[in-house]
Order: structure tokens, then C-alpha cells, then sequence
């Protein structure tokens, strides 16, 4: 291979890793906290926005998919694999699922999934399976981890409001279209809002039922809720009971207290479910709610308390939450970490190779530039481990050229002239170089095929890491040490 | 060059790694197995950071054992932040609400703003048992590949005495985090692979001056001469290796946070176990082996 086409190889390849990179140092450089932000918003919510800005955002949203972007533990955020209560189902069932129930149940629990997450707000949330029962649910930047958890398992979207009785009063028949929905909205106060019951008919599917008006306000959310249960009466007659966290007990008993006789709504994804009326004061945090239901409907009303409204009952199998705190320091701990291993690292070859000492800190810079580059390529998720598999790159990569420059000193001992020296001690130094970096490899191949997902980082950015400094420390060092010698007529080398 | 005698010490290399393996297996068995972190055991971890740094571990303890859930808790040692890790036993369900619970009480004891939520974790009996499930199959398909890999390219003898050089690095790794109570977790299995394939990389280099040198009849004639020549020829670039990865690791031990401490650790050892190992236990094992049963010249 002649050296212009060496050297045009080395200026593709960082050509190609300063594309791909661009994309990433734009999206973090140059635009601001804002313009990021804003690829957080919800479809309902871009409405809002005149058609200029739209088309705006939607370029950086396109951005987004080519960056590097930095994991949950880097920015914070919530990681959650959930599963079927299946000791719950044993009881609400008698029987478990068969395995086409259990993928049916699993397809509408992935639906109401992302119905409740595209309401939240973050930023590429993620919902997937994993295996056959499993759902990965990962939330990047979410900042407060128990109202995404509420949410996730269906509480947070869980609401007490009161119903608006005067205006619920008003409502006709004939105020409502064919499909229900009122004609007139103005009837409406500004501080209320129309919703509607719904009950679940004898095919158990829950059915509108009629409009009812409610206030605005939040007066308690379902994440207040601790436990839910059925229990019998003295009569037998059942009724559902559920006890309420310190703080939402305090709340309960002053609305309670403020509002006795009227109607308390429990709404759950804007639909109401049940309208139970305040008889007295519940300062303990212990309610009951009687009425005149079966048993069934009082178990499906304890476990929409519990738990929101899944077809089968989700338990965490596995979470993962990293407070933006800590993420934040993270990031500062895994960025300093690196540059002073790098600085020592380059410190070092300077000070032992002296001249080839900087041939090799050129090809750790490219080494490094090369893979950012790559792993922006790979819409690469940035995690701690990975910056730690940055880290062990940097510390591995002068490996090569040690292994090089040994050579080329032995062979200059032996008596041979530099350019000779520099040709056998790379030839001499390849088969070595490639079996050593193999062995890495394999370790690091099989690693990545560890289902978890830091891990997995680790192991794709030393391997990616690896094999670019086959390629600098190899084809790139001996392309700096070739053109060298004959630019400058270099006769002895300091190395 | 310097040719210093590494392989006449070789009885004093193999009993100082024999001492550490020994006194890391009796440690290990007196504390019935390695110390198992949440990945592999399951568990709840709440990680917390208190405005109040009057606050001590005793007071976050006395709030976890109101909850009813033990009294595991650890000081992250931090000169600036005040922060506690409270771990719990992971049940069968409703592990969040363990969690809930204990911010809960958090909360009420110190003040919601001055009790800040770092960390929560949680990994259920069935995703534990998957993961440590996961780990094995992991590591012995690595190991597979990397004797396959070994046998494929060096002869018998060098193959079996850097598979062996490779499990003296690992046990070693594992003494260490055993006399260290670490915690055995997903990062430090991480960690114990790379060294598996950082250690057999040191060796292969070794190894490779050995078979390159032994061609000659005069050298095979000198065999000891000829092996301690080249782990002489090739100590500057082990040592030198050794010390760029380590002074990486070293950092990231320092600075690179809480999270990363262990698995660096585990690096640490396991590059400076991989160092000796192929200094002084491999190509010392070639030797002795050769003693034993003397190995055909072209066989190398």
C-alpha cells in the first residue's frame, strides 16, 4: 500500500467520525437546555405551537436519534422491569393464565403502558418486552421517581375530586348528541370539567355509563394510597377498605372533614369509576367504602386502588432509580476520572518514548476520537461502565505500540538502520499485537451478550475500543513513523 | 540488557500465590461463600444523602429498624456528603412498597428537604436468580471460547499452563474480594472477565518470545537460559503495559465515584495478578513441566 493511500484512509476514517460525532457535540454544545427540552413534549402539547416551531423542533428530535446519549445513571432516571403478580392472579383467578391469555393480557398491559408514559413527559421513555412475561420500562430524566412509579403502576393517574353536584344537577338528557357528548359546553364552569362513570357490564368490559361534573382540582392522588382491600361487614356484605400514607392521611381528613355529604369521585385515567359520599370526618387514614356492590366489583374497586387498572396484576420484578443528584456527579466523577487516566497515561509514554512517545499519543487521541465517533454512529447510550470501558481502552491502547516500540529499539540494538528497524519491528510485532487483542475481545464479545444493560456498555465500548486501536496503533503510528523519517531525513529516533 | 534470574525464584512465586489462593479459600468458606451483592442475591437498596451531617449511621439506623425491615446499613465514605446505603431482603412482591416505606420514614424522621433520594433499587427474587443464572452461563462460554481459542493457538503444554495462569489470576481476584468484603455483583463479574482476557493477553506475548526463541537447537539445549531470556525480552513491555492500564484503573478507582470503586478494585488486582502471573507463574510452570517429562523439540 502506497502512503498517500494510507494517509487518505486515516483522513476517511476521521472524517467519518467527525460526522459522526457533529451531530452529538451540536445537540450538547450548541443548542441550549431549552431547545433540548423541548424534544420532550407530547404530541397534544406541540399542538399548542405555531407551525414554524413545530417543523424547528422536529429537526432536533431528528438530531436526537444520531447522538450519543447518556444513560440513567448519567443523567438519573428510572429503569423498571415489571412482571405479573402471578401469586395475585392465583388468587383473583383460582387458575393462572394459559399462554394465549397471558400474551393477550401482555398486549393491552403494553398498551396502557404507553398510553400513561407518552402523558409523562420525558424523554425517550422506553417500553419494551423482555422474554415472554417481562416488560422493560426505562424513563431517562424522570425527577421524581415515586410519581413515575405511580404513574407506571397506575396510582399516580389515580384521582380524588369532588363532584361538581350543582352542575351535575343541571345536566339533561336532551343537553347531549346522539354519541353523548354535550352540545353545549358553556354550561360547564371554568373550575369543573364533564366526565363519565363508568361501570363494568356482565362481559366485564367497563362501559360509559353518564356524564358526570367534577372540580378540577386534585384534592388526593392514588400514590397516597398504601393498601387496599376487601373485607365483609357484619352482615357479610362486602366492602372495600383502604388505608392512606401519613401525609395523605392529614389531607384525607380535612377534605373529608370540609365536604361531608358530598361526592367523592375516584378517577382513574379520566374515567370515573366510583362516586362513594363523604358521611363523616376520616381522620386515621383508614377508609371504608360501602355501597351496595358484589363482591367482585368491590374486588375490582380494591384493585384499581391498589394497583390502577392493568388486566393482570404487575408486580416490579427489578428497578433501577438514579436521583439527578447523583447522576450529575456521576458524570463529573467519569468525565475527571478519564481526563487525568488519559493526561497520566500520555504523561507517561511522553516522558519513557519520548519522540515515539508522541507518534503513540497521537494515535491514543485518534484511538479516542475515532470511537466517540463510532459510538454516535451507534446511537450509542453513554453509561458510567461505558466510560470506565473509555477509561480501560485508554489504559490498553498503548499496548500496541509498547509492544512496537520494543521491537523496533531491539532491532536498532541489533545493529539495523531506523527505517529497517521501524520495518521489522511492525511486522515482527503484528502477529503478537492481533492474538493479544483477540483474547480481549472474546471476553469483552461475551460479555456484551449480557442481557444487562451496563454491563452491555462496558463491553461494547471496550470492544469497539479495541478494535480501532488495532487499526491506530498499527496502520496509523507507522504511517506518523514512515512519512516522519522521510520528511525530516531522521537518521537516529529517540525512543 | 539486563537478564535477570526470574525463574530461579520460582519456588518462593509458587508459594506466595499458593498462600494467597489458600488463605482466600478458608476465608471464603469461613464466610460461607463470597459476600453476594443485590444483583445476585436480590435485595432493596436505598441510597440517601442528608443535608444534616450531624447525622450518623446510628440515627438512619434507628429509622430503618422502625420500619421493621432490618438493620443494614452502610456510610458511603464521602469527605463532603452525608450519605447512607439501607438495604433490605427482597420478598417475593410488593418490594416497592418496601421502598415506599422506608422513604417514608426517612421523610417524617429528617425533613422531607433535607433527606434527598439518590439511589433506589430494587431486584426481585426471580430476576436474581436469572442474573446469577446468566453470570454462569457467561463466564463458562467465555471460558469455552477461551480454550478453544488457546488450544487452537498454542501446542498443548503452553495452552494448559496459560489456562492455568488464568485461573490463578481469577482466584486470586476473587481472595481479594473476599479479604475485602466486597460485594460479588454484575460489575465485578465484568471485571473478572476482562481480566481473564487481559491476564491470558500478558501470557500469550510471553509465550510467544518462548516458542520464537526455542527454534534455535543451542537455545532448546538451555531451556531454563532460553525461557528466562525471553520473559527478560519482553519485561519491559509487560511491565510498561501494566503500568498505562493500571495508572487508567487507578483513576478511575480514585475519581471515578462510589459506583465504580469496586469494579476498578477488582481490575487493579486482577491486571496486577495477570502481571505476575505471566512473569513469574506461566512460563515457570513451561519450565518445570519440561523437567518432568522433557517436550520434543519440533513439538514446539
Amino acid at each position: 500500500m502506497n502512503k498517500a493511500f494510507r494517509l487518505l484512509l486515516v483522513l476517511i476514517a476521521v472524517g467519518i467520525a467527525t460526522w459522526g460525532f457533529s451531530y452529538t457535540y451540536i445537540w450538547y454544545f450548541r443548542y441550549t437546555k431549552e431547545d433540548r427540552a423541548m424534544t420532550n413534549l407530547t404530541a397534544e402539547e406541540l399542538v399548542r405551537f405555531p407551525e414554524e416551531k413545530r417543523l424547528q423542533i422536529k429537526e432536533i428530535k431528528k438530531l436526537r436519534s444520531r447522538i450519543i446519549n447518556l444513560g440513567l445513571d448519567l443523567q438519573g432516571g428510572i429503569y423498571m422491569v415489571l412482571e405479573p403478580d402471578y401469586q395475585e392472579l392465583k388468587k383473583r383467578h383460582g387458575s393462572s393464565l394459559t399462554p394465549d391469555e397471558l400474551k393477550d393480557a401482555m398486549r393491552r398491559v403494553m398498551e396502557i403502558l404507553r398510553n400513561r408514559i407518552d402523558k409523562f413527559g420525558v424523554s425517550e421513555p422506553s417500553i419494551r418486552t423482555q422474554g415472554e412475561d417481562r416488560i422493560v420500562v426505562e424513563l431517562p430524566g424522570s425527577k421524581d421517581p415515586n410519581r413515575a412509579r405511580n404513574i407506571v403502576m397506575g396510582r399516580g393517574l389515580l384521582e380524588f375530586r369532588l363532584v361538581d353536584e350543582e352542575t351535575t344537577a343541571k345536566l339533561t338528557r336532551d343537553m347531549f348528541d346522539d354519541t353523548g357528548t354535550l352540545i353545549d359546553r358553556s354550561i360547564i364552569p371554568e373550575n369543573s370539567e364533564l366526565l363519565y362513570l363508568w361501570v363494568k357490564n356482565r362481559f366485564d368490559i367497563l362501559e360509559r355509563q353518564r356524564a358526570v361534573v367534577v372540580y378540577k382540582e386534585v384534592l388526593l392522588e392514588g400514590g397516597a394510597i398504601k393498601r387496599a382491600q376487601v373485607q365483609t361487614d357484619q352482615f357479610g356484605k362486602p366492602e372495600v377498605t383502604f388505608e392512606l400514607s401519613t401525609d395523605g392521611a392529614k389531607q384525607f381528613a380535612s377534605i373529608t372533614g370540609a365536604n361531608v355529604g358530598k361526592r367523592l369521585a375516584i378517577i382513574l385515567d379520566n374515567k370515573i369509576l366510583s362516586m362513594p359520599s363523604i358521611r363523616e370526618r376520616i381522620p386515621s387514614g383508614r377508609v371504608r367504602i360501602t355501597g351496595d356492590f358484589t363482591m367482585k366489583d368491590a374486588q375490582d374497586q380494591a384493585l384499581v386502588l391498589r394497583a390502577g387498572a392493568f388486566p393482570v396484576p404487575l408486580q416490579i420484578a427489578e428497578q433501577r432509580v438514579v436521583g439527578p443528584s447523583l447522576g450529575e456527579d456521576s458524570i463529573q466523577a467519569g468525565i475527571k476520572a478519564a481526563i487525568i487516566g488519559s493526561a497520566l497515561v500520555i504523561l507517561f509514554m511522553l516522558v519513557y518514548y519520548k519522540l515515539a512517545g508522541i507518534i503513540a499519543n497521537i494515535a491514543l487521541v485518534l484511538n479516542i476520537y475515532l470511537l466517540l465517533g463510532i459510538l454516535a454512529w451507534l446511537n450509542f447510550t453513554l453509561t458510567l461502565p461505558g466510560i470506565a470501558g473509555m477509561i480501560l481502552t485508554v489504559g490498553m491502547s498503548v499496548d500496541a505500540n509498547v509492544i512496537i516500540f520494543e521491537r523496533i529499539k531491539e532491532e536498532l540494538r541489533s545493529g539495523k538502520t531506523l527505517s529497517a528497524a521501524v520495518q521489522s519491528g511492525y511486522e515482527k510485532a503484528f502477529r503478537t499485537i492481533l492474538d493479544a487483542n483477540m483474547t480481549t475481545l472474546i471476553a469483552t464479545f461475551v460479555l456484551s451478550q449480557f442481557g444487562s444493560g451496563p454491563i452491555k456498555g462496558f463491553a461494547v465500548t471496550l470492544s469497539v475500543g479495541i478494535v480501532i486501536n488495532m487499526f491506530t496503533s498499527i496502520f496509523v503510528t507507522r504511517l506518523l513513523f514512515t512519512m516522519g523519517i522521510d520528511a525530516f531525513r531522521v537518521k537516529k529516533l529517540s525512543i | 540488557m539486563k537478564n535477570i534470574k526470574i525463574l530461579h525464584i520460582r519456588k518462593f512465586t509458587y508459594t506466595l500465590s499458593a498462600v494467597i489462593i489458600l488463605a482466600g479459600a478458608v476465608n471464603i468458606a469461613v464466610n460461607r461463600g463470597l459476600k453476594m451483592g443485590i444483583d445476585f442475591a436480590g435485595g432493596n437498596i436505598v441510597q440517601v444523602q442528608l443535608a444534616d451531617s450531624n447525622i450518623t449511621i446510628g440515627d438512619v439506623r434507628d429509622v430503618l429498624i422502625g420500619t421493621g425491615y432490618g438493620n443494614n446499613v452502610q456510610k458511603i465514605d464521602d469527605p463532603v456528603k452525608n450519605q447512607f446505603i439501607l438495604k433490605t431482603l427482597a420478598r417475593e412482591r410488593d418490594n416497592d412498597k418496601i421502598i415506599a416505606e422506608i422513604t417514608d420514614a426517612l421523610y417524617r424522621k429528617f425533613g422531607r428537604d433535607a433527606v434527598v433520594i439518590e439511589k433506589a433499587d430494587i431486584v426481585g427474587p426471580r430476576i436474581s436468580k436469572y442474573l446469577l443464572r446468566s453470570s454462569y452461563i457467561i463466564g463458562v462460554v467465555a471460558l469455552v471460547l477461551i480454550l478453544l481459542y488457546t488450544t487452537f493457538r498454542f501446542k498443548f503444554r503452553f495452552g494448559v499452563t496459560a489456562i492455568i495462569a488464568l485461573i490463578h489470576d481469577v482466584l486470586i481476584v476473587l481472595s481479594f474480594i473476599s479479604f475485602f468484603s466486597k460485594e460479588m455483583d454484575t460489575f465485578i463479574l465484568a471485571a473478572v472477565l476482562t481480566i481473564i482476557g487481559y491476564s491470558l493477553n500478558d501470557t500469550i506475548v510471553v509465550f510467544d518470545r518462548v516458542r520464537e526463541n526455542l527454534k534455535s537447537s543451542k537455545a532448546y539445549e538451555e531451556y531454563i537460559k532460553t525461557v528466562n531470556r525471553s520473559i527478560n525480552q519482553s519485561l519491559s513491555r509487560t511491565v510498561i503495559t501494566s503500568l498505562t492500564t493500571l495508572l487508567a484503573v487507578l483513576s478511575l478507582f480514585i475519581f471515578g465515584g462510589n459506583t465504580m470503586k469496586d469494579f476498578a478494585f477488582a481490575l487493579i488486582v486482577g491486571i496486577i495478578a495477570g502481571t505476575y502471573s505471566s512473569i513469574f507463574i506461566a512460563s515457570a510452570l513451561v519450565v518445570d513441566w519440561h523437567r518432568w517429562r522433557p517436550e520434543k523439540m519440533k513439538k514446539i
